[in-house]
């Protein structure tokens, strides 16, 4: 039997119309699942915020804290919190499609509380990083 | 964010794969940077421009992506150091396998080894003191705190009882005479006198004992000698190596009959046992099952995918020979790194699958003989050099492949069984492999947090791999 070389190396590929640089949140793959990976990607982020998320990577991997972003009175905050100790959320101002993850426990992505403008949903688990604008309480 | 001006000097690792998969995105993965994450078309092409020097603004218009691939390395990353590392001159190896014998006592349905098929052989004691001399010696020499000792097939070794309790204790005042430490494991099938497996649990540092889950399905596949199954046997071993806290490590063949109940299996073990490692490997299709139909096929794997699931909801870890995420190198196996195993008379062979000279790929890999001037061996440089260039840099149809660090080339047995010459054209392991790999890179970027993976500790270099499959 014939076994096609493999071509894998970066070249340029059909354009798929989208229309910027996107990368494509990974979920974890549930463990009874069987056949293939399907529903295992989440929706495209813009790289603006994947740059937020690259950079909170890199100091959670330095200090072991969680590093946090939202507006506070219009003004944009970002501070490094320890794990356990980041401030639930009362308000929020973002619209916001956001994806929020745990780096503590990253296996389960978090349902974003801030579903649209207004209020927020649900308090921002501890240890989570927030790309959203969000007023802190 | 990057200034547009500072970019047009910009290099692009040269190790950069991009691997279609669903829903029209691209893996991208970096292996030698330990770099990985899921995007779209528009992020391949402006990697391609990269690669070619060109800086595509309309795309990056902040420089928020080309920060973002500086930050995992793919971009302007500096040195990237190949994995391989090439063996060279007099093999001085402080690690001997001694194939004990061609002798079983099980006649398993898929032996590569057609044990019991051919006429039995087995080691003298004088044939394994050679070789531990010469291994212990070597230690010394290069100031190793240990030497090694494994044993192994073509048949059970524990049928040549007496050799292999011999060899063990001399190997073991050996180290004690050169103040050496030993570390001594085995193969096994598991059928055994509780006698012998109080010796082995006293004696041996681990086994990798093969076990293929459901009862039915061991009984089926491995039945003894006089066709009755195996399977209370070897469980009463595994539970009298549970209540020893014995190390031990599983291997599972799969053939094509039983791919469906894997699962069902590995939840067996996972259920019943305390073993923690587990590697599964589709039948191959040599000796008794070289004209049986192939397990290496997409079926595989699905229903590894599904074991590995109920393997990590046990805490249990479940393998593939050719997928190691964690290693990079150039070396499947030993072959290419002097392995040094001795067949039942004597000779040198580099490959487990290869036990005994009358072997279909003997004149490949048996390189060595005993040399009674030196009491050592004498080897055949040509033979070895030619080993030692089956390393995965020096194999064309694996340069453009995602998965060569890790998996270095697969099998060389294996592959001239395939292709009948050592130009090697792929197989179906590939298959199995580039699917696996590709699972465990997307299970590393969720683990991670879901957007990219990193791992800035462990950029590419050298890491030697096991010459024992199974007996991690």
């Amino acid at each position: 039997m014939k076994h096609p070389w493999p071509h894998f190396k970066v070249m340029r590929v059909l354009d798929d119309g989208s229309k910027e640089a996107q990368i494509v949140p990974v979920n974890a793959l549930p463990l009874d699942t069987r056949f293939g990976r399907r529903g295992f990607f989440g929706v495209g982020l813009a790289m603006t915020a994947v740059g937020v998320l690259a950079s909170t990577g890199r100091a959670k991997a330095q200090d072991a804290n969680c590093r946090i972003q939202y507006l506070q009175n219009g003004t944009p905050v970002s501070k490094n919190v320890p794990e356990g100790q980041v401030p639930s959320y009362a308000t929020c101002t973002c619209n916001c499609e956001d994806t929020l993850y745990n780096p503590a426990n990253p296996y389960t992505p978090i349902p974003n509380p801030c579903a649209s403008s207004g209020p927020c949903g649900g308090p921002i688990p501890a240890g989570c990083v927030c790309t959203c604008n969000c007023v802190e309480n | 964010m990057a200034d547009p001006d500072e970019l047009a000097g910009s290099t692009l690792s040269k190790e950069i794969f991009s691997i279609p998969i669903e829903d029209g995105h691209y893996l991208i993965y970096a292996p030698l940077r330990r770099s990985a994450f899921v995007t779209n078309a528009k992020v391949v092409n402006f990697l391609a421009d990269v690669g070619e020097g060109i800086y595509d603004r309309a795309i990056d218009p902040d420089g928020s992506l080309i920060d973002f691939l500086r930050e995992l390395q793919i971009v302007d990353g500096g040195v990237e150091e190949l994995p391989v590392h090439a063996f060279e001159g007099t093999p001085a190896p402080t690690a001997v396998t001694l194939f004990l014998t061609t002798a079983c006592n099980l006649r398993c349905t898929y032996c590569y080894a057609s044990a019991g098929d051919t006429p039995a052989k087995f080691m003298d004691l004088a044939v394994a003191k050679r070789g531990i001399d010469f291994v212990a010696e070597n230690a010394v020499r290069q100031n190793r705190p240990q030497f090694e000792i494994t044993f192994h097939g073509g048949g059970e070794p524990t049928v040549n009882w007496k050799t292999m309790t011999a060899a063990m204790d001399y190997a073991t005042a050996k180290a004690t005479q050169l103040g050496l430490g030993l570390r001594a494991t085995s193969a096994t099938n598991g059928v055994l006198t509780d006698s012998q497996i109080d010796w082995i649990v006293g004696n041996l540092s681990a086994v990798s004992l093969s076990f293929d889950g459901l009862p039915s399905i061991q009984d089926r596949h491995r039945p003894t000698t006089t066709g009755k199954g195996s399977s209370d046997r070897v469980m009463h071993t595994m539970r009298r190596f549970d209540q020893a806290g014995f190390r031990y490590g599983l291997r599972m063949t799969v053939t094509a009959d039983q791919i469906a109940r894997l699962p069902e299996s590995v939840e067996f073990i996972c259920a019943n046992f305390a073993v923690e490692r587990i590697k599964v490997e589709p039948a191959y299709q040599l000796g008794r099952w070289s004209e049986a139909p192939t397990a290496e096929t997409s079926a595989f794997i699905e229903a590894y995918r599904a074991a590995h699931a109920k393997t990590e909801s046990y805490g249990r870890k479940l393998s593939y020979s050719a997928v190691r995420l964690d290693t990079l190198t150039s070396h499947f196996c030993g072959i290419t790194q002097d392995s040094f195993c001795l067949s039942p008379d004597g000779n040198v062979s580099a490959c487990y699958e290869n036990f005994s000279e009358d072997n279909k790929w003997a004149n490949v890999f048996f390189y060595g003989q005993p040399d009674d001037e030196t009491g050592g061996y004498r080897f055949d440089m040509q033979k070895l050099e030619n080993l030692r260039r089956q390393t995965v840099n020096h194999k064309p149809y694996c340069q453009g492949c995602f998965a060569k660090w890790h998996c270095a080339g697969d099998c060389h047995h294996k592959a001239l069984n395939v292709s009948g010459t050592d130009k090697f054209s792929g197989s179906d392991r590939c298959h199995i492999t580039r699917e696996i790999t590709k699972d465990q890179i997307l299970a590393r970027i969720a683990q991670a947090g879901g957007v990219f993976w990193h791992d800035a500790g462990r950029q590419g270099s050298y890491q030697p791999t096991e010459g024992k499959e199974g007996l991690e």
